[in-house]
């Protein structure tokens, strides 16, 4: 439970917040308090700050605060509403101060709280900071009326720059003497022009007669908008109240009077750092637990499924090596059989065939003939025709195959005339290339249709014209069912 | 700050504690994050190895099926000397029994040249392959023939006898005909066979 202590000119009071309402204690409560001054040491000062920033400009307002108020630790410097250009807002030219001084008899009304102190405002900052509402005006005069005493503070610029206490003015004709007395100080040290305009004034506790009269000194009443502003305004202790417990700027009781409460509110602060340092703790980590125990999981399966591969596996090793050989050497057998020996091109087939092409030609006969196997990247037919063949080898390009070249001489009987030579030679090559896969490459009945066209030396023994073919054919079985696809 | 100090002593039980609490927890969150890191490196390390398993599974069940499949001709072809160390002599005496058993007249030549590694089939005759280099490398031999006075045919039917009677797989690399007469021609072939050397300690108990 929130308390505060109201240390005033006629006896320190303790008020607690019971039931929405502050209601006054007989006797100090439990825990921390806030307490609140009402005295006439309330002392403001302005001073005058040159342009300096950060770090220097607070050491030189610390030191203008302990030069002015020497005698009390009870002191301050107000926080500055920012006004004017910006060199004056990010470095206010004017800075005031606050005081309790002397501090006697806060001093005296201090040692009997055994409680701990959450801080210490006087109330002139309370309802400074009251004062400081957007609708209210930045120049403004507060008017706190109690019971033996009024309370008189003077806001420019939203800053308190004048207060006063006023003992004994509870009257109408009282308390509006002690503003209009405030105003023409007020003029007289040219806080204000004389003579501009009308004053506003928040009245808080006053007389309700006040207002009119105050009126016809050029002061009006004004009243803070909204529904519980309005109310605080006639409750001002509830508002000032419910203020202070917020612990505003502006507190002056030195540190060492309020060690205990910080002490407490350290302990607090650890004990929450805990909890909050516990409970992340346990955030983050439950991603960790979770993420251990799936990876358990996972890894239980995956070591049960590795085992039984394992097994699996050697289970297949052991049905393979009862066979007595290994795949590749199997793989490699086959193979090797397949491409070097089944499917090999057949001498007796082919030479078959090649009979039966050459036997048409009445008159012709072979004279050598050479069969021979050549591998997938051998040219053939390049040695009597003297250059590389130009026509496709047999098989397709992008794959060479392995093939066959024939190499055949033919005698022709030496009186065989050119048309007759160039007819049969012709024939001849037509039936080489019917032959399944063939394909001529070197082409003796081109040269005869082409060529210089002579006989044999009259001077030669034999009576013979020998034409030499060159053909290609599928080295392989399957590259002669390939090639024979096509026709 | 000489009285925020105090009360800082004053609290230093209270600081201690949160710090020991902050850093345990600091600790123990690390240290599981640790775990879990480590473990997921473990689990995928693991799911790696089941992966290659169930390649290497599958690999030896085609490794199985295709052993299972082609066993009978890979047996028949090592019947028929494919596999392992070739009876070379063997092979000449039986062209020379061919030869005979079909009762050509004309004298045949011979030649067995020395094995030759498949992929340098065609390169010229050189040092045979030590039988180390060799093992499981496809080797070539080259056995060549020459008759004269002979009819195409007759080498045809000594090759087809040959190819009934010789423990050995080959092909028809090349045959040349030539000089043509009235009793036959001269006939020069080469027969190539192809061989797998084995490690004596791969060869199968039958």
């Amino acid at each position: 439970m929130a308390a505060v202590l109201l240390i005033t000119a006629e006896r320190p009071s303790w008020w607690a917040k019971k039931a929405g309402s502050w209601q006054e204690l007989p006797q100090a409560p439990e825990g921390p308090v806030w307490v609140v001054t009402d005295l006439t040491e309330e002392t403001l000062v302005e001073i005058s700050v040159p342009r300096i920033f950060g770090n220097d400009r607070r050491l030189f307002v610390q030191r203008q605060l302990i030069n002015r108020f020497p005698d009390t630790a009870f002191r301050t410097a107000l926080a500055s509403h920012p006004f004017g250009n910006l060199m004056s807002r990010l470095a206010p030219p004017k800075q005031m101060l606050m005081a309790l001084d002397p501090a006697d008899r806060l001093k005296a009304s201090m040692a009997l709280v055994h409680t701990p102190v959450a801080g210490l405002w006087g109330i002139s900052v309370l309802l400074a900071q009251l004062g400081q509402a957007h609708s209210l005006p930045d120049t403004l005069l507060i008017v706190l009326g109690q019971v033996n005493s009024t309370r008189i503070v003077f806001l420019k610029h939203r800053t308190p720059v004048l207060t006063r206490l006023i003992a004994g003015s509870n009257t109408v004709a009282e308390q509006a003497l002690e503003v209009v007395r405030t105003v023409r100080h007020l003029e007289n040290t040219h806080v204000i022009a004389r003579g501009t305009g009308r004053l506003a004034a928040l009245l808080l506790g006053t007389a309700p007669d006040l207002a009119p009269v105050l009126s016809r000194d050029r002061i009006d009443a004004v009243v803070r908008h909204g529904q519980r502003a309005a109310a605080a305004d006639v409750h001002w202790r509830d508002a000032l109240f419910d203020l202070v417990c917020k612990s505003p700027p502006g507190q002056l009781a030195p540190l060492s009077l309020r060690s205990g409460y910080l002490a407490q509110q350290v302990k607090k602060g650890a004990r929450l750092a805990m909890t909050a340092s516990v409970l992340a703790a346990l955030v983050v980590a439950s991603n960790s637990v979770v993420s251990i125990m799936n990876a358990r999981s996972l890894q239980a399966a995956l070591t049960s499924t590795a085992s039984r591969l394992t097994s699996e596996i050697a289970q297949l090793d052991a049905s393979i090596a009862s066979f007595g050989v290994s795949p590749e050497l199997l793989r490699k057998v086959l193979a090797l059989d397949t491409e070097e020996v089944d499917t090999a091109a057949d001498l007796h087939h082919q030479l078959a065939a090649l009979s039966h092409a050459v036997a048409g030609e009445a008159g012709a006969r072979v004279q050598t003939l050479q069969w021979q196997v050549l591998g997938p990247l051998a040219t053939p037919c390049t040695l009597e025709s003297g250059a590389a063949s130009s026509a496709p080898a047999a098989g397709p390009a992008s794959e060479p195959a392995r093939k066959v070249e024939i190499k055949m001489t033919m005698a022709f009987a030496a009186d065989v005339g050119p048309r007759l030579l160039l007819s049969q030679s012709s024939h001849l090559t037509e039936r080489i290339n019917a032959m399944t896969g063939a394909t001529v490459l070197q082409d003796p009945a081109r040269a005869l249709r082409n060529a210089d066209i002579g006989s044999s030396g009259t001077d030669r023994g034999d009576n013979q014209r020998q034409l030499t073919w060159c053909a290609v054919l599928p080295g392989s079985k399957q590259s002669s069912i390939e090639a024979e696809a096509p026709r | 700050m000489t009285g925020w100090r105090s009360i800082l002593l004053r609290e230093r039980r209270s600081l201690a504690i949160l710090m020991g609490v902050a850093l345990s927890c600091g600790v123990a969150v690390l240290a599981l994050q640790l775990l879990a890191d480590t473990l997921s490196a473990e689990v995928w390390q693991l799911d790696a190895v089941v992966r290659e398993q169930r390649v290497q599974l599958n690999l030896k069940q085609d490794n199985l099926r295709n052993v299972r499949s082609h066993i009978a001709r890979y047996e028949r072809l090592r019947s028929q000397g494919l596999v392992g160390t070739p009876d070379r002599p063997l092979w000449v005496e039986e062209l020379i029994a061919s030869h005979g058993r079909l009762g050509l007249s004309t004298p045949l030549a011979y030649q067995l040249q020395v094995p030759r590694r498949l992929a340098n089939a065609n390169a010229p005759s050189t040092a045979p392959p030590s039988q180390d280099e060799a093992v499981e490398e496809p080797l070539v031999h080259d056995l060549q023939f020459e008759m004269r006075n002979v009819h195409e045919v007759d080498v045809l039917r000594l090759i087809q006898d040959f190819r009934v009677h010789v423990k050995g797989r080959f092909r028809v690399n090349a045959c040349r005909f030539s000089e043509p007469r009235d009793s036959g021609m001269t006939a020069q072939c080469v027969l190539r066979f192809v061989t797998i050397p084995t490690a004596p300690a791969s060869n199968p108990a039958n």
